[in-house]
C-alpha cells in the first residue's frame, strides 16, 4: 500500500537537518509494509494540495524565509484545515510551526500575518538567538520529548501552547511550547526530533496505519530508545 | 584625554605587564580597562590603515597572512595574534600597542573579528577596510544560522568603512549592495568546478536579498560559485582580484592570481585559496605592491605550511583542521583528502578528527 508524505518547503525551511525527520518517517512506514512516495512542495509552486496526503512535514529556516511561506501557504489554507479536521498527521518543527497562528512580530514592529489555526503568538528580536536543550512535557499524556531549540522570538500570546517546558539549559525564557490539533503538532524542537524522540515517531506511525486500516507491527529500534532515554537522563540531571 | 581613559590605559598596561610576569596571556587587562572606561576604544587614536578580517572560516588564517605580508613590506602592525576576537581581547592587544597618551604605535591595526562580536566593537571605532570572506553554517545551534550572521555583521558595516567581499558568496557579496566603491575578490571557473550542487542543503538557492530562485552558472563549492538571480538581476560582482588558475603536478602546487601572481602553495584546497586571494587583496588594497605581497605570501605559506606535515614510520601525513559543526568546512577537507592522489594508491583506514576549542 502507498503512503503519501507531503514534504513543504524541502529546500526553503530546511536548517538543522530537519529532513531526517522524513527519512525516519518513510523508514519506519517501509518498514510497517508501505510504499512511500514523498511530494515535495516549494516556495515557487503555485499549487499545493493536502488532499490525498498520509502524512505532512515542515521544518525550520530562517524566520524572512517562513515569514514567506505564511503568505504562500495562506493560499492553501482552506485545504490544509480540511485535511487537519480528517485527521491527516503532521509535524511542524522548530519555527515553522509559528506560521500556524495569529502572527509573528518582527524585530522591526511589523506584524508578519499567520493562518490563524491557532491563537499564539510570537515576538522576535534580532539581538541574540534563544537556544537549548530542553524537555518538553505533554500534561494529557505524560509523555516527555527531548531536543534542542534555536529561536529569534517567544510567545507573545501563549493561548493554545500546551506542553510545559520542565527543563531548560540555555537562554530560553519560555514555559509553554507546542500546539495540537486533532493529529497535528507543532513544537519548537530543531532537527531530527523523531529521531530523538521515538515515540513520537511511534504515534504518528499508528496514526498512519490506522488510517489506512492496516494493522500497527510492533518492531523495535533499540538505538533510538537508548538515545532518548540517555538524553533525557542527562538533561535532567544538568543544572539549568 | 579624559581622566578615566588615561587610568584604564595604565591599568591595562599594569595587568598585562603582571599577566605577562606570570605567563598568562588573556584578555583580562582589557576587562579591567572596560570597567574603567566603558568607550576606552573610542579614546585611543588609530594610525590611518586600519583592516577587519571576519567570516566563518579562515579568520585566522588570512589575518595572519596579511600581518606577515605587510611586515615583511615594512610597515609595523599591531595584531590580535591569539585570536582574543572578543571586545576585551581587543582592548588588550590595542592599548598594550599604545602610547600612554592612547596612540597606537603601530602603522597598521589589524583586527580577526568575530562575526558577533564586531558590531560592539566597532562602535567605538570604524576599521578602514573590512574583509568578508565567507559565511557559512557554522557551529549554528550555539551562533545562529547564517542569515542572522549575516545581519548582525550588517550592524558592524558602517558607510565610512571599504568593505572588501568575496564575490562568489551570494551571502557575502550581498553586503556591497549600494556600496559603490566596494572591492571584490573572487575565482573563476576552476576545473574542480561542478554545475549542480551536489550538496544535502543549498544554501544558494534563493537570493539573499528578493528570496527568488537563483541559478548557478558553476559552484566552486557549496553556494559559492557564479551566481544570478532570477528575480531581481542580483548577480555575482566583477571581481578586482581573481583566482585565475591553480596547479598541481609532480609534488608541487600553485596558484595564479590575476593571470600573472604565481604563488606556491602546500595543496590547492579551495578554501586555502580564497583565504590567500583574500589576503593578497587587502594587501594590496591597502598599498602592497601586487609582486610584493605574491611573492611574500608564497614564503610565508611554504613555510607555515610545512606545520601541518608529518611522518609517521614511513608514512607522509598531513593534518587538516576543521571546525566541529562546520560541515562545509569539514567538506572541504575531505576534498582535499580524495583529491590527494598519494591517498589513493594507499587508503588510510581511519580519518582523524580533533576538536580545536575557541576563545
Amino acid at each position: 500500500m502507498n503512503v503519501n508524505i507531503l514534504y513543504l518547503y524541502p529546500d526553503f525551511m530546511s536548517l538543522y537537518g530537519d529532513n531526517g525527520n522524513v527519512r525516519i518517517l518513510t523508514k519506519r512506514l517501509e518498514d510497517q509494509g508501505f510504499e512511500v512516495s514523498i511530494i515535495k512542495r516549494t516556495i515557487t509552486d503555485t499549487d499545493i494540495s493536502f488532499e490525498d496526503v498520509d502524512f505532512v512535514y515542515m521544518g525550520s529556516g530562517y524566520e524572512s524565509n517562513r515569514n514567506l511561506t505564511a503568505k504562500h501557504l495562506a493560499q492553501f489554507k482552506d485545504s490544509l484545515i480540511k485535511a487537519i479536521d480528517d485527521g491527516v498527521p503532521m509535524l511542524f518543527t522548530g519555527n515553522s510551526y509559528d506560521i500556524l497562528g495569529k502572527g509573528i512580530t518582527s524585530p522591526d514592529g511589523s506584524f508578519v500575518e499567520g493562518l490563524g489555526i491557532f491563537n499564539f503568538t510570537f515576538k522576535e528580536q534580532l539581538e541574540k538567538r534563544y537556544t537549548g536543550d530542553v524537555i518538553l512535557k505533554d500534561n494529557e499524556t505524560g509523555h516527555r520529548y527531548v531536543g534542542f531549540v534555536n529561536r529569534a522570538g517567544v510567545p507573545e500570546i501563549d493561548e493554545d501552547l500546551i506542553f510545559d517546558a520542565i527543563k531548560v539549559i540555555g537562554n530560553i525564557p519560555v514555559k509553554k511550547d507546542s500546539v495540537r490539533r486533532n493529529n497535528l503538532l507543532g513544537i519548537s524542537l530543531i532537527g531530527p526530533v523523531l529521531l530523538k524522540n521515538p515515540r513520537l515517531a511511534e504515534d504518528f506511525v499508528k496514526t498512519v496505519c490506522k488510517r489506512k486500516g492496516t494493522e500497527f507491527k510492533e518492531i523495535d529500534y533499540p538505538h533510538s530508545i537508548k538515545s532518548h532515554a540517555k538524553t533525557r537522563k542527562a538533561l535532567l540531571e544538568t543544572d539549568a | 584625554m579624559k581622566i578615566r581613559a588615561f587610568t584604564a590605559i595604565l591599568v591595562c598596561k599594569v595587568v598585562r605587564g603582571l599577566a605577562k610576569l606570570f605567563g598568562r596571556g588573556s584578555s583580562l587587562p582589557g576587562k579591567y580597562a572596560l570597567k574603567i572606561c566603558p568607550d576606552i576604544l573610542s579614546n585611543l587614536k588609530l594610525p590611518e590603515l586600519s583592516i577587519a578580517v571576519t567570516g566563518s572560516n579562515g579568520k585566522t588564517s588570512t589575518v595572519e597572512m596579511i600581518a606577515h605580508v605587510l611586515k615583511s613590506n615594512g610597515l609595523k602592525v599591531a595584531y590580535n595574534k591569539e585570536g582574543s576576537n572578543q571586545i576585551e581581547g581587543v582592548v588588550t592587544f590595542l592599548v598594550g600597542d599604545s602610547t600612554m597618551g592612547g596612540k597606537v604605535k603601530s602603522d597598521v591595526v589589524l583586527l580577526e573579528a568575530d562575526e558577533r562580536y564586531s558590531r560592539h566593537i566597532f562602535k567605538f571605532f570604524h576599521p578602514k577596510y573590512y574583509v568578508i570572506n565567507n559565511l557559512y553554517r557554522d557551529q549554528m545551534t550555539r551562533n545562529g544560522h547564517p542569515e542572522f550572521i549575516k545581519s548582525i555583521i550588517g550592524q558592524a558595516v558602517y558607510d565610512d568603512m571599504t568593505l572588501i567581499l568575496n564575490a562568489d558568496d551570494p551571502l557575502v557579496a550581498s553586503f556591497g549592495k549600494d556600496r559603490p566603491g566596494t572591492i571584490y575578490f573572487g575565482a573563476d571557473r576552476l576545473p574542480t568546478d561542478k554545475e549542480t550542487n551536489e550538496g544535502i542543503y543549498d544554501d544558494g538557492k534563493y537570493c539573499p536579498i528578493c528570496k527568488k530562485p537563483m541559478t548557478y552558472e558553476y559552484y566552486h563549492y557549496n553556494h559559492i560559485g557564479k551566481f544570478k538571480c532570477t528575480g531581481c538581476g542580483f548577480e555575482r560582482h566583477a571581481t578586482d582580484h581573481t583566482l585565475t588558475s591553480t596547479k598541481e603536478e609532480a609534488g608541487k602546487a600553485s596558484i595564479t592570481i590575476d593571470g600573472k601572481y604565481e604563488i606556491p602553495v602546500f595543496f590547492t584546497g579551495i578554501y586555502h585559496c580564497y583565504n590567500i586571494l583574500a589576503a593578497f587583496t587587502a594587501s594590496v588594497t591597502s598599498g602592497i605592491a601586487p609582486e610584493k605581497a605574491a611573492e611574500s605570501l608564497g614564503g610565508y605559506i611554504l613555510r607555515s605550511g610545512r606545520i601541518s606535515d608529518f611522518t609517521l614510520g614511513k608514512l607522509d601525513g598531513r593534518l587538516l583542521l576543521s571546525k566541529h559543526e562546520n560541515s562545509v568546512s569539514y567538506d572541504r577537507s575531505i576534498d582535499v583528502v580524495v583529491s590527494d592522489k598519494r591517498i589513493l594508491r594507499r587508503p588510510c583506514s581511519k580519518i582523524r578528527t580533533c576538536r580545536r576549542s575557541r576563545r
